[in-house]
């Protein structure tokens, strides 16, 4: 019975919706041009996942993109790499607790911060952004968006990516655990551009306090003219260079250690 | 009219702080002479045909119809809601430069990262030609011409 039941179903959308595993309750908080995308598994993965407003948003968002996709006839291979690039970047609910744990242990410990305002998922997990060619039939790159710290490795221990080409800094700036590398997600997603990692022998709480108190050791203000953010220059007290990103809001919105302490080694 | 900035180093670390018109054409330029770009890195991407893009959480760099075009990526800085750059880019300010232009100016940064001067003046010309001056002369002649600046202002 059941059986003749998905049969029937198979090709209809109600079929899409069992494969998918997709309900009806969540494809109606959607405009119907974000349908086909919701339908497909990872769509289906991410629509499970939202609990913010702004996830919300990036879906529609990308649901959008998905469709230009289609209708450029990019190869099913490029928008497979699109949407895993997606998939990657939602945050797993054991990692979003770990990271609201660690702001609860630094706030705890560190009283003289409690106005201090940091955007830790920014620093904690990474966030994927494709750049498509201008004739949509291929990706020119993906850019890491964020992402400067992986406790203890785990998230590499997972199998979510692969360090690259790694270079650990200079002793001389307090840098020799932290590094800098490259990024392989499989798949073909490759991150060549070489971004800056806190130690992974660090916890995230000892990251913030890190984070934290270079911030009374301002050494120059690096924010270049027109930038709509705040920009400095930071070291903290075993000695590593710092920059640390504020926006307007006087939220930290980026913080990781300068190419200054690499830049012998490179 | 001509538009400068300029970047005065830091001598006890060593880093350059900018001066001058608070603006995105200022910033997408400066961005070219940070941390996020090697040695080398943007002349090798421009001797690569096929290569059309390039950039940073900051900038979006692409060859197009003949030219340079560099795109302000910090107003999306941090916004998780956009689906991919090229959406950005639907919205981002731009700067556009010619190919010869762009050469230059790569191989004078080349020179200037290595040689550190005190102070590099960003000019753009009329015609949106970007120069680097660093001949102390040069710098007087600017000021003297109207483009004035105290380098002393902070």
């Amino acid at each position: 019975m059941l059986t003749n039941l998905f049969t029937q179903a198979q090709g209809s959308v109600a079929g899409e919706m069992i494969k998918s595993g997709i309900a009806q309750t969540i494809l109606s908080q959607y405009p119907e041009q974000c349908h086909s995308f919701l339908l497909t598994d990872i769509g289906s993965k991410i629509a499970k996942s939202i609990k913010q407003d702004y996830e919300k948003k990036r879906l529609i968002n990308v649901a959008r993109q998905y469709n230009k996709l289609l209708a450029n006839q990019m190869s099913q291979e490029k928008i497979d790499i699109f949407c895993k690039c997606h998939e990657i970047s939602i945050v797993p609910d054991t990692v979003c607790s770990r990271i609201e744990q660690a702001s609860i242990n630094f706030y705890n410990n560190n009283n003289e911060y409690q106005d201090l305002k940091i955007q830790t998922k920014h620093i904690f997990y990474p966030n994927l952004k494709v750049k498509f060619n201008a004739d949509y039939q291929n990706i020119a790159r993906v850019e890491l968006n964020g992402f400067h710290h992986d406790e203890f490795a785990t998230l590499e221990g997972s199998g979510l990516f692969t360090f690259l080409n790694k270079v650990y800094g200079s002793t001389a700036f307090g840098a020799e655990e932290c590094f800098i590398a490259g990024l392989d997600f499989g798949d073909g997603i490759i991150v060549d551009k070489v971004k800056t990692f806190f130690s992974s022998n660090w916890s995230k709480e000892k990251v913030l306090e890190v984070i934290a108190n270079a911030l009374n050791n301002v050494i120059e203000d690096v924010t270049e003219l027109g930038n709509p953010n705040k920009k400095y220059l930071c070291r903290s007290a075993s000695k590593l260079f710092l920059e640390i990103i504020i926006d307007k809001n006087n939220s930290i919105i980026s913080a990781y250690p300068s190419m200054k302490n690499f830049q012998e080694l490179q | 009219m001509k538009l400068y900035a300029f970047m005065e180093k830091n001598k006890e670390y060593d880093v350059y702080r900018s001066k001058g018109l608070n603006d995105y054409r200022f910033f997408i330029i400066l961005q070219l002479f940070g941390y996020d770009f090697r040695s080398g890195e943007l002349l090798a991407w421009l001797d690569d045909e096929k290569k059309e893009s390039i950039g940073s959480e900051w900038v979006n760099i692409e060859k197009e119809r003949g030219k340079i075009v560099l795109y302000d990526l910090s107003p999306f800085f941090g916004d998780d809601t956009y689906s991919s750059i090229n959406s950005m880019l639907e919205e981002a300010e731009s700067f556009e430069m010619s190919v010869e232009n762009f050469r230059e100016v790569l191989q004078k940064w080349e020179e200037l990262r290595t040689s550190r001067p005190d102070i590099i003046l960003i000019v753009i010309h009329e015609d949106n030609h970007l120069s680097l001056e660093i001949d102390p002369s040069v710098i007087q002649q600017y000021q003297d011409a109207g483009y004035a600046f105290d380098s002393n202002k902070k």
